[in-house]
């Protein structure tokens, strides 16, 4: 037989083979592998919330500690998109935050302003159902009330 | 009549007795009532098929699937259907808005046709015509009309290059299929379905597909390039959603899409049901179609529907394991490969009839 | 029929294909299935990141380098880090440099996960995108675990890395490299590569010369798919992988002609085996404890002066060219990147294939549309 006609019966082998062999694999998965989808967001088991599928360092929505904060603004100054507005206003002898807003919407959830926290303020949570009606409603106004600023262990000041 | 309308047509007639008035409104009452049903039927079945392709594929696939609906979300295709009813019908500007409305419809009742001549087991089937295969394998080329009038109407390019790959496809699929299809009628001898459906028997040894070697081949040539007519992957070039973003169904929306989604599963179905009617003895169970009683004849029908059933989810799991060819190595599959080997395996049946009398590979058991 | 008169169509692929990876078009001269000639239109996601590098400060860059190649995160971020720390001369700590490692091979993996399902997936096979989507998962999981983050991980600093590694992290990479590597890749391999169809569709299809490759100036796995042994870990090293042993897989026409699209998926398969030893071997090393990061001033301002650093990424060699006028922030930050290069070749490479041939192409080139605009 030439080899043109060995080719045609070994690729006919080939075919089928090859074939078999990834139907064997798919069949394996398709009667013996467990599904590993988790089924989000309703059906994750008992007691079990969106929050505890993700790990402790996860980087969901910003959070702040207000007794924490001094007011060094520093984080506002790291974020590299500007969604940190903070305001620090001096009444009378007392200084006062009286602005912390982030707006979650621009949020890049980079972790920037909480490495440069000196004090732990704002950290991050493990929230990250963002899903909202308005755009507005995920700029999250931190402080109700102005707030006197924590005084800094540290002598050195920002302000 | 050994058929469901001759049998429709008996009881009615025996019912109302015989007068040359009520005569034709019987005899279009016989043909009329198993139609539906059959459609029925049939876009039922293809309904679930829908949802055991997303359950198989998602096992395949460590997922889970559809599971709201119901239980074990069976009832997925339902919400599916009525979600496709409820969406926006469009009909793109530069269309061609007639023949792009008659598409889907063409596509679809040349599927159901077939199921004209179907056995679905015992003595359901509605016309037992004498060139039942013939006749299916007319009917099914009738596809691409379909496909080519809505690939050309969308005035789409992507649909008119799907539309154009589905016409050279399903046209170059029919021969080995067709001829697969001759190797049985070789050896059964007739073209009605049912008559080749009862000269095979119950046990495995008594299909023809254990006939001999050839038949064996054959039937494999026959699902491949039942594959290939229906579009299903590793065939799908009409659809290739890679390629052609959707193929020649790129501008339906809403139940125009459906009905074209419905009528590949009614494909695979009419398919499978070829397949398993012609080669693996359908719902035989060794027993007179027409004269056992009903329990038996649901028994066959029951037997015809787990053999169609394993035919379609072996096709279903094809799907999920292959990649896609390529267009000219499709073509090059069928003519190269399909087509010599579909047609010596017609003629070695022939030649092997005569040097074994007509007996098959298995004749001391069988019989 | 020797003259059969057709007509030449100009068909519009993309931007929104499902096969472009992205936003990313292609203006097709066909001839029925025939091709002519693919033209690429770049540019839908431009999103100006050289640009932004010249108003923000040095570290506040970093979360951008994530977004050049979304899918090689780490790696970006440390292309981008070593180019500052060469500049301003900054040591990192040792622990560091072993983090690193890790997270960028680990990021490579995952990203030539995505990259081989995705080519896959353009040629008809959905289970094996699946598949290995699967394995990717374990891979977000552990960076999510190191970092914080799934995607943009944001995970390398100028000077060090942010986080120390988290408990049980060696374990559970160590058992995500072995699952991988014995497993994974010979079981993905039985099922995709060395299918017929797939090799079929592969082999002799989109076929560059190696002197083509470096005329282009193709890089990464692209290259080395048409069997030009250039490596920027090997050839250039940075960071610690002058330590490290591994080896640089190239193309030799497995199935076809050197330089095919199934040299290109190989060499990546390949890549996947030797990022796994690369994890080993610096997971062995890695000090068990130290610092991870020297403290840079508040206000870091690198000497003045200029330098081009490469890297290599999955998708190739990345070279930062830095200009500092010692300010705050970067005068101007150059990026190259691998997908834009290879983005030239397409139009030569598709002259003559079919259509189906384009998605194959395109899928072997492992394009991230982002890293084409930035």
């Amino acid at each position: 037989m030439t080899n043109e006609g060995v080719r045609y019966f070994k690729n006919i082998r080939e075919a089928i083979l090859t074939t078999a062999k990834g139907m064997k694999i798919t069949l394996k998965y398709w009667v013996k592998e467990p599904a590993i989808t988790i089924e989000y967001p309703d059906r994750l088991g008992k007691g079990r919330t969106a929050e505890d599928l993700v790990s402790e360092r996860y980087r969901g929505f910003l959070k702040l500690d207000p007794s924490k904060c001094i007011g060094c603004l520093q984080c506002m100054r790291a974020c590299p998109i500007d969604c940190i507005l903070i305001k620090v206003e001096k009444i009378g002898e007392e200084r006062y935050l009286t602005r912390f807003d982030v707006d979650q919407s621009k949020c890049m959830y980079c972790g920037l302003c909480v490495e440069v926290c000196p004090t732990g303020a704002i950290t991050f949570s493990k929230r990250f159902e963002g899903a909202c009606y308005d755009i507005g409603e995920l700029c999250i106004k931190h402080l109700q009330e102005p707030v006197s600023v924590a005084r800094p262990k540290a002598k050195k000041k920002e302000e | 009549m050994h058929s469901l309308a001759g049998i429709i047509y008996d009881f009615l007639v025996a019912r109302f007795g015989r007068s040359d008035l009520l005569d034709p409104l019987f005899g279009l009452a016989g043909y009329l009532i198993p139609c539906f049903v059959v459609l029925g039927v049939v876009s039922t079945i293809s309904g679930l098929l829908t949802y055991f392709e997303r359950k198989v594929s998602a096992d395949i696939q460590n997922r889970i699937g559809p599971n709201r609906v119901g239980p074990y979300g069976i009832f997925q295709f339902v919400v599916d259907g009525i979600k496709l009813f409820l969406k926006e019908d469009i009909i793109p500007d530069a269309a061609d808005k007639f023949l792009f409305r008659l598409a889907p419809y063409i596509v679809f009742s040349s599927t159901i046709l077939a199921a004209i001549v179907i056995p679905f087991g015992g003595p359901f089937i509605i016309a037992d015509l004498n060139i039942g295969l013939i006749f299916i394998i007319v009917v099914s080329s009738l596809v691409v009309v379909g496909f080519l009038m809505s690939g050309w109407a969308s005035n789409n390019k992507w649909a008119l290059l799907g539309g154009i790959r589905s016409a050279a496809q399903i046209i170059s699929y029919e021969i080995p299929a067709a001829f697969s299809l001759l190797t049985v009628v070789l050896i059964a001898g007739t073209f009605s379905m049912q008559e080749i459906v009862m000269k095979q028997g119950p046990w495995p040894w008594n299909w023809f597909l254990f006939h001999n070697p050839f038949t064996f081949i054959a039937f494999f040539i026959f699902v491949i390039s039942g594959l290939a007519e229906i579009n299903r992957l590793p065939f799908d070039f009409p659809e290739a959603e890679s390629e052609l973003v959707s193929g020649y169904n790129t501008e339906y929306s809403g139940m125009r899409f459906g009905v074209f989604f419905l009528a590949e599963f009614a494909n695979i179905f009419v398919s499978a049901s070829i397949a398993a009617a012609v080669f693996l003895g359908g719902g035989n169970i060794g027993l007179d179609p027409y004269k056992s009683g009903i329990v038996y004849q649901l028994l066959m029908v029951l037997v015809f529907f787990a053999k169609v059933l394993t035919l379609c989810l072996v096709t279903i799991w094809v799907r999920w394991s292959l990649p896609r060819l390529r267009i000219d190595q499709m073509m090059s599959m069928c003519w190269k490969y399909f087509i010599p080997i579909s047609f010596s395996c017609l003629g070695l049946t022939a030649v092997w009839l005569l040097i074994f009398n007509g007996n098959g590979i298995f004749w001391r058991i069988s019989g | 029929m020797a003259h059969f008169l057709t007509e030449e169509m100009i068909l519009n692929m993309g931007p929104h294909h499902p096969s472009t990876h992205g936003v990313l078009r292609f203006i097709l001269q066909t001839d029925g299935e025939m091709m002519r000639r693919a033209v690429p239109d770049i540019g839908f996601l431009h999103r100006g990141i050289e640009k932004i590098a010249e108003l923000v400060p040095y570290q506040s860059f970093m979360p951008f380098t994530d977004r050049i190649d979304y899918l090689a995160s780490a790696c970006c971020n440390l292309g981008y880090a070593v180019t500052v720390e060469r500049l301003a001369g900054i040591e990192i700590p040792e622990k560091a440099d072993y983090l690193r490692i890790i997270a960028a091979e680990l990021t490579r993996i995952g990203s030539h996960l995505i990259g081989l399902g995705a080519l896959l997936l353009d040629l008809g096979a959905v289970t094996p995108f699946v598949h290995a989507l699967r394995e990717r998962e374990t891979f977000n999981d552990l960076m999510e675990a190191l970092c914080g983050a799934r995607l943009t991980h944001n995970y390398v600093r100028i000077g060090g890395v942010s986080h120390d590694e988290p408990p049980s992290f060696r374990e559970k990479t160590r058992k995500f490299i072995d699952h991988i590597e014995n497993e994974f890749i010979d079981e993905f391999n039985e099922l995709a590569s060395f299918n017929t169809i797939f090799i079929n569709r592969m082999v002799n299809v989109g076929v560059i010369s190696p002197e083509q490759a470096i005329e282009h100036c193709l890089v990464g796995p692209n290259l080395r798919g048409s069997g030009v042994k250039y490596d920027v870990r090997k050839n250039d090293p940075y960071s610690i992988y002058d330590r490290l042993d591994f080896d640089v897989p190239v193309g030799h026409g497995k199935f076809g002609t050197l330089g095919d699209c199934y040299d290109r998926y190989w060499v990546r398969v390949e890549e996947v085996r030797e990022s796994c030893r690369i994890i080993r071997q610096a997971l062995d090393q890695m000090p068990e404890s130290g610092a991870i990061r020297t403290k840079l001033t508040r206000a870091f301002k690198p000497p003045k002066g200029e330098i081009y650093v490469r890297t290599e990424c999955p998708r190739g060699e990345m070279g930062f060219y830095l200009i500092s006028d010692g300010g705050a922030s970067p005068y101007r930050l150059k990026i190259r990147t691998g997908s834009f290069t290879s983005m030239a070749i397409i139009s030569e490479v598709s002259q003559g294939v079919m259509v189906a041939d384009l998605v194959a192409i395109i899928g072997s080139f492992d394009i991230v549309a982002p890293e084409v605009d930035r």
